[in-house]
């Protein structure tokens, strides 16, 4: 049985390990307004979300795996061709980059996740991901 | 109490070797010890004390755990693998019945995973 303590503790490592993934992801996202570059972009962002999303479900960080689970579906549209990228999802990306930066933070600082903030991003992924 | 028996759990997660830490030390008849290299897993199983059990993670970049697994298995038939992995429950059962795995649990369910070694161990908690 883990205790209270056990939990800031993990949510503490996880926390730091977060804002080093979703600085990684930041960086990656630096290249999306340059088309040619949104391969690689995409490639490096599902990588790290991927990680991310075992670590949030370890410290059950549930609308947070949630959020990325939904991320990482919209990613692999746009990677398949299924969904063309353009410049506006860029906006959108880095409003996830942000959330998950926020979530990291307050791990730190030994707080949950902010259920609403991810919800109505879900909603936007959705649509997003949803389009032709 | 000295630690019985020693386990060796393989998982490229920091935040996993943390929890399996907490988890087992409720249990001092094990000695835990957590690699993020599967180099460490061969290592062990091919040393004068091999493990007693292995906890394995089937997703580890660079490698596949089933193909750690097997390489385990190449080694010695002897050493206890349980699967403990976020994948989903079919990969679970297909890697738990190619690399002969005791037993397969999903991170998801981890709570188990002190009471299921320890009977693998033929302890009980």
């Amino acid at each position: 049985m883990l205790t209270d303590e056990d939990r800031r503790t993990l949510l503490a490592i996880y926390g730091a390990s977060a804002l080093e993934i979703a600085s990684g992801m930041r960086a990656v996202l630096g290249a999306w307004q340059n088309p040619p570059a949104r391969e690689a972009a995409i490639a490096g962002l599902l990588e790290r979300a991927h990680r991310l999303r075992g670590d949030s479900s370890t410290v059950e960080l549930h609308a947070t795996v949630d959020l990325l689970h939904l991320f990482e579906a919209l990613l692999r549209r746009m990677r398949s061709g299924e969904l063309a990228t353009t410049a506006e999802h860029g906006p959108l990306l880095a409003s996830v980059v942000d959330q998950l930066t926020d979530v990291a933070s307050g791990a730190l600082e030994g707080e949950g996740e902010d259920g609403d903030a991810c919800k109505e991003l879900i909603a936007r992924l959705w649509r997003a991901a949803q389009a032709v | 109490v000295e630690p019985r028996y020693r386990v060796l759990a393989l998982d490229d997660s920091e935040l996993i070797h943390a929890k399996l830490r907490m988890w087992f030390r409720s249990e001092p008849r094990v000695e835990l010890l957590c690699t993020a290299k599967w180099t460490d897993v061969v290592e062990s199983c091919r040393s004068q004390r091999p493990p007693d059990l292995l906890i394995l993670e089937l997703d580890m970049p660079g490698v596949r755990g089933e193909i750690v697994g097997m390489g385990v298995r190449s080694e010695s038939e002897m050493i206890p693998i349980v699967i403990f992995s976020s994948e989903a429950d079919s990969r679970l059962e297909i890697a738990a019945r190619t690399i002969g795995a005791r037993a397969a649990i999903a991170k998801s369910d981890g709570e188990r995973l002190v009471s299921k070694v320890m009977e693998l161990l033929g302890e009980s908690c």
